[in-house]
């Protein structure tokens, strides 16, 4: 090298490349992050339509009632493990939440909004919410 | 020999492989990120397709609904499509491990899954192949105890896992194991018509 020039210039083109890689390593994390948050959300929302599927067919009108000891919720929120691949390979643990009230009351009929919550522990994601409405003929 | 040459030299050197090895790396984790977009939208349609026939399961037919209630296959009848002019049809859903692998992909764990039912107004045995990489369907009674009597099935555990047809590589060395891009996807289903009888 003929001067401190030339250093200067080499070290200016380094500290380039180094902002360059920096930024282009944080994108890709950001992007690792939204694909797995939104497989993570994917699965949570299945487990939540589970539940409700479930729910559907209850015909014991105490099990939406909270104020009873056949309330469904009564022991939530509760922490379920759901194994996948064939000799369970993979395992997640989700947190399932859930509540219903009486929304509507005439001398026919009784409607109960059920409301579910979903989350994978480990995720960072604000809970998934699943709604439905069960009707009760009097 | 001059110093100052050799010197840039190799700290151009550096300098260049560095670059060239970031730009592996740029490849290969766009790479990965579009098979992962890929295979979760392959995913996200199939799983489309199969809840709509899942939950018609039985609609307007009173025989025997469940005709195969196999761990990779299940038959039945239900009127998929209420706006064509076909009633309720058979629907197959198997899963063709090991006899029909994915030939025209890298991946070898890729076998087909195949519907065959109708695809339209007119077509009731259309067949439909997806590639997967496993598949496997769980059947449970009322108390939620697994069972192979047909009539007894109250609720279809449903599980599929899907991987991205071509491969992406960790590092910048390309000669290293393929990874493929793998998601998941399970869940319980319970169909009005397997259930109407609690109702």
């Amino acid at each position: 090298m003929n001067d401190f020039s030339d250093l200067i210039l080499l070290m200016g083109a380094m500290v380039a490349f180094s902002i360059l890689s920096a930024t282009t390593v944080r994108s890709f994390q950001g992007n690792n992050e939204v694909i797995i948050n939104s497989e993570l959300e994917y699965r949570a929302i299945s487990t939540g339509q589970a539940v409700i599927d479930e729910m559907r067919w209850i015909t014991n009108e105490n099990e939406f009632r909270s104020n009873t000891s056949a309330y469904y919720f009564k022991n939530y929120p509760i922490n379920r493990t759901i194994t996948y691949g064939s000799g369970g390979e993979y395992s997640s643990v989700y947190t399932i939440d859930g509540s219903s009230s009486l929304i509507s009351s005439s001398n026919n009929l009784k409607k109960y909004l059920v409301r579910v919550s979903v989350k994978e522990l480990n995720s960072e994601n604000t809970p998934i919410i699943l709604e439905f409405v069960k009707s009760f003929k009097q | 020999m001059n110093v100052g040459i050799v010197t840039s030299f190799i700290v151009g050197g550096l300098l260049l492989l560095s670059i060239l090895f970031f730009n592996a790396q740029v490849q290969n984790h766009t790479q990965e990120t579009t098979l992962a977009t890929i295979t979760n939208q392959k995913l996200e349609n199939l799983v489309d397709l199969i809840s709509h026939d899942i939950s018609r399961i039985g609609y307007q037919y009173t025989n025997t609904v469940i005709t195969t209630t196999r761990h990779d296959e299940i038959v039945f009848w239900g009127d998929i499509y209420d706006n064509d002019v076909l009633d309720a049809t058979k629907v197959t859903w198997s899963w063709k491990k090991p006899s029909s692998p994915v030939s025209n992909t890298k991946n070898p764990n890729d076998y087909y899954l195949v519907r065959e039912g109708p695809t339209n107004s007119n077509t009731d045995d259309g067949i439909t192949k997806f590639p997967v990489s496993y598949f496997n369907i769980r059947y449970l009674n009322a108390v939620g105890a697994a069972t192979t009597n047909s009539n007894n099935v109250k609720e279809i555990e449903i599980e599929i896992i899907m991987e991205s047809p071509e491969p992406y590589y960790q590092n910048a060395n390309t000669t290293g194991p393929p990874n493929y891009y793998r998601t998941v996807w399970k869940r319980s289903f319970f169909p009005t018509n397997l259930n109407k009888n609690y109702y």
